[in-house]
């Protein structure tokens, strides 16, 4: 097996101390990959934090519940969208490996970001490991290239125009960025054949690509160099094989047991969190004529959204992170005499200035709401979002007794929460601009009965005319609200089921 | 740690594994049905806001019909004795989303045949050339079938009245001004609009009639039927010139609606 020494600028295998009885292995494909002994040291959870085991663990929880989803779902623009939606109301346990799926991905994104944080700051990613260290960067680009191509699968607002955003990023790229753009979303718009590609991507290219790469960077840390280790008092962090670490430990029955262990605890804390904590998101269908009101990218690319308010998208969003990027993957290549950068102490400054970047970026990345809105607009949208979940959906069907109400009475006879709502709305009234000066401002709630069922609910702001306004103006909305919703919360709901 | 705490370690993960997924299965089926129920709900909720935008100027906001533009949906003739009408042999829903689908090109009923000069009711689906998406459809379809309850009597809504708000957007007002120089002007009087040799009658009271003649329909509604169907409402003193200069333009729907509200201010 040559594979290590026609990588570029590694030490040849044979002269690396080989720890881990790998002689006898070589006649099974499964003891090849998995040792028969390892160093104690490499086994002991405050080495690696086992992240690199939990990386695994969540690509093969991927691999498994996107297997069972791809049976179901349907990659055309027609039937994405309805056939997710019989996942939650036809398939038993559909919901539940669909939302083992979506968390079990963002999960991922945080483990492999952890994984990688820790070999930084571990200075594990030189001599030997440099090319470890490429792969492994590798990996955690895929982990973010399978999240987001995953991300537009359910067809939702949500998806469509994250992604939508996401990809125009490419378009600001001089020359070709049209092209790319154009390729990646088959159109100038997302279709059925962005829709496809997208597909093909998240399920065959990207994961494909990804085994290869961790096959490498499996190898070359089982195999080549070990796992670094914990800096202590008198070792090096760049040595792995010092004759103290040489103490061994079997693979079998410990290696086996622990990690089934670790992969149970974590199935558990994944299914409860799903069961009773977390529901996969779901917006309305897609659609391209209709931009919501705030579009937010997925939250691991925020950061880019953040960057891209401040300047121009090619250099703010393209060069500068790709620039970044490259220095990051190729820092451990540089001629290394100065020694600076496997100093600890600017590792760790470095570290802090990048991790507060990203997220100062993140936090300006957050949507919030156009600014061309008209103030009144904003009100009622407030009441009657698009896609979330009204605050009259959370007060529930029975407490909305039909009627018409103004926010210049009072209702003593009406459920409290309504109360509060309808006072809510009139304070919200009142901090109108310009309402002080022509003070003539009234809300009307009316409450319907409009089917078996099923409630219409009209929120009007009306203005009478005054001394800045020539017309009456008014402005509504209306919402249709059904007996049966979905659970919002344990707590919301049990005070509405009585 | 050694293997055999490892082992019972293990063990109890599994145990607890294993009830865990005893419990969500014993309570799947439940489940199943109350997400069922509420994705019903949610579609109703979606079709009577799609309907409040597509539907209500033929059928009437609240299913009633419109007078020869469209037939009422939420009315005991359309939840029993319409299909063996039509000879339909198979569900009230399948007959819906036909119907919706495809579109009407001609009316089944002599009071429904329109004009003569456009399909009585567009297709709807987005692959025959509509609007919507077969997502939308369903939730339409969805709403439809829950007329059913107040339709047979089961249950009754006591209609509220809140008075409709007229749009005063200058940009809409002056659009339809310009809608109808162009294409009521020749018959009609307006106002100071007066060019017409008074083919039809002054317009400038409309909204009087209007609100009066469409009792539990939008005024809106009368000026489009007037429009899309003279014969349904012409008026005796104007029965010469209704042969002779029938009432009627070619118009897009937003045209339309753009010079019902100019003419409804
Ligand atoms: C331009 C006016 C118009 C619009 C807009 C319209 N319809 Fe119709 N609709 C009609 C006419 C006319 C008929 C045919 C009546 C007949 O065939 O006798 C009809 C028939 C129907 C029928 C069958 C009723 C029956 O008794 O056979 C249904 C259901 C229906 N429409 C639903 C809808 C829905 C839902 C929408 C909104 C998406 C809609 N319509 C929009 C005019 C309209
Ligand atoms: C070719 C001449 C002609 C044109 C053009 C015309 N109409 Fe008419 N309209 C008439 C006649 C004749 C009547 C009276 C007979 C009847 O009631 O149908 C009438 C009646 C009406 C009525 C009912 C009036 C009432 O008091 O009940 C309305 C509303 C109306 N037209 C609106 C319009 C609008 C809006 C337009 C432009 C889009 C328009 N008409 C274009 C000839 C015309």
């Amino acid at each position: 097996m040559t594979l290590p020494s026609t990588l570029p600028n590694d030490v040849p295998a044979t002269t690396v101390l080989k720890v881990k009885g790998a002689s006898h292995s070589r006649t099974s494909f499964l003891l090849h990959l998995r040792p028969k002994y390892y160093p104690s040291l490499s086994i002991y959870c405050r080495a690696t934090w086992l992240l690199g085991f939990f990386s695994v663990f969540f690509f093969v929880l991927e691999s498994i519940t996107g297997l069972i989803l791809m049976v179901y779902y349907v990659p055309t623009p027609g039937e994405a969208y309805s056939s997710i939606g019989r996942l939650i109301t036809e398939i038993p346990f559909g919901w539940l490996i669909r939302d083992l799926h979506r968390l079990g991905g963002e999960a991922m994104i945080v483990v492999v970001t952890l994984h990688l944080l820790r070999v930084y700051i571990a200075g594990a990613y030189q001599q030997q490991r440099r090319m470890t260290w490429v792969t492994g960067i590798g990996l955690w680009l895929l982990t973010l290239a399978l999240a987001f191509s995953g991300y537009l699968l359910p067809w939702d607002q949500l998806a469509y125009w994250a992604v939508t955003i996401g990809t125009s990023i490419a378009d600001t790229i001089p020359f070709i960025g049209q092209t790319l753009t154009t390729i990646l979303r088959g159109g100038s718009s997302f279709g059925a054949e962005g829709l496809l590609r997208f597909y093909l991507l998240h399920i065959i290219a990207l994961p494909t690509i990804f085994l290869l790469l961790l096959a490498i960077h499996y190898y070359r840390v089982i195999r080549l160099h070990g796992i670094s280790f914990v800096q202590g008092p008198g070792s090096d962090d760049r040595t792995s094989c010092d004759a103290k670490n040489l103490e061994r430990q079997t693979f079998f029955p410990q290696i086996p047991l622990a990690e089934l262990f670790l992969s149970l605890v974590c199935l558990i804390f994944l299914t409860v969190v799903a069961t009773w904590f977390y529901n996969a998101p779901l917006q309305h269908h897609a659609d391209p004529l209709h931009t919501p009101g705030q579009t937010k990218a997925p939250w691991f690319f925020l950061w880019l959204q953040g960057a891209l308010k401040l300047g121009d998208s090619f250099v703010i969003g393209i060069c500068l992170p790709l620039t970044g990027l490259l220095l990051f993957t190729l820092f451990p290549y540089f001629p290394s005499n100065t020694a600076k950068q496997f100093n600890p102490f600017y590792r760790k400054i470095i570290f802090v200035i990048c991790s507060m970047t990203l997220i100062g970026l993140t936090v300006l990345g957050l949507p919030r709401f156009g600014v061309t809105l008209n103030p009144a607009a904003v009100i009622l949208l407030s009441f009657m979002p698009e896609e979330s979940t009204s605050r009259f959906h959370a007060i529930g069907f029975d407490n909305l007794p039909q009627g018409i109400y103004s926010t210049n009475q009072s209702y003593a006879e009406l459920p409290s929460q309504l109360q509060t709502l309808l006072n809510d709305f009139s304070v919200a009234l009142r901090e109108l601009p310009d309402t002080a000066i022509d003070g003539n401002i009234q809300g009307i709630l009316m409450i319907e009965d409009w089917q078996a069922d099923l409630k219409r609910i009209t929120l009007r702001i009306h203005r009478q005319a005054g001394p800045n306004l020539n017309t009456p103006t008014s402005l509504e909305k209306q919402l249709y609200l059904h007996r049966k919703q979905p659970r919002i919360s344990p707590t919301e709901t049990s005070s509405h089921e009585r | 740690m050694n293997a055999d705490r490892l082992f019972a370690a293990v063990a109890g993960a599994a145990v607890i594994f294993t009830t865990l997924l005893v419990v969500i299965i014993a309570t799947e089926p439940s489940r199943l049905q109350r997400a069922r129920a509420e994705a019903k709900g949610n579609g109703i909720e979606r079709g009577a806001s799609l309907y409040h935008d597509h539907c209500r100027s033929c059928h009437g906001s609240r299913g009633e019909g419109v007078g020869q533009l469209g037939p009422p949906l939420a009315n005991i003739t359309f939840f029993t004795a319409r299909l063996p009408e039509v000879g339909w042999p198979s569900t009230l829903e399948a007959y819906i989303f036909a119907t919706l689908e495809h579109g009407r090109l001609m009316g089944t009923r002599p009071i429904y045949a329109g004009n003569g000069s456009t399909a009585v009711m567009p297709a709807w689906l987005d692959r025959y050339g509509g609007p919507l998406r077969s997502d939308q459809i369903q939730a339409i379809a969805l709403f439809i079938q829950n007329y059913e309850d107040s339709a047979l009597g089961r249950i009754t809504l006591e209609p509220l009245d809140l008075e409709e708000i007229q749009p005063h957007d200058p940009k809409i007002l002056s659009r339809g001004r310009e809608v109808f120089i162009r294409s009521c002007a020749g018959c009609h009087t307006f106002h100071d609009i007066n060019t017409a040799p008074a083919a039809g009658p002054d317009l400038s009271n409309i909204a009087l009639p209007a609100s009066d003649k469409s009792e539990s329909s939008e005024p809106e509604n009368y000026i489009h039927e007037s429009v899309l169907i003279p014969e349904a409402t012409i008026k005796k003193e104007y029965a010469e010139q209704a042969k002779t200069s029938p009432c009627g333009a070619i118009l897009t729907i937003k045209e339309l609606r753009d010079v019902s509200t100019y003419l409804l201010q």
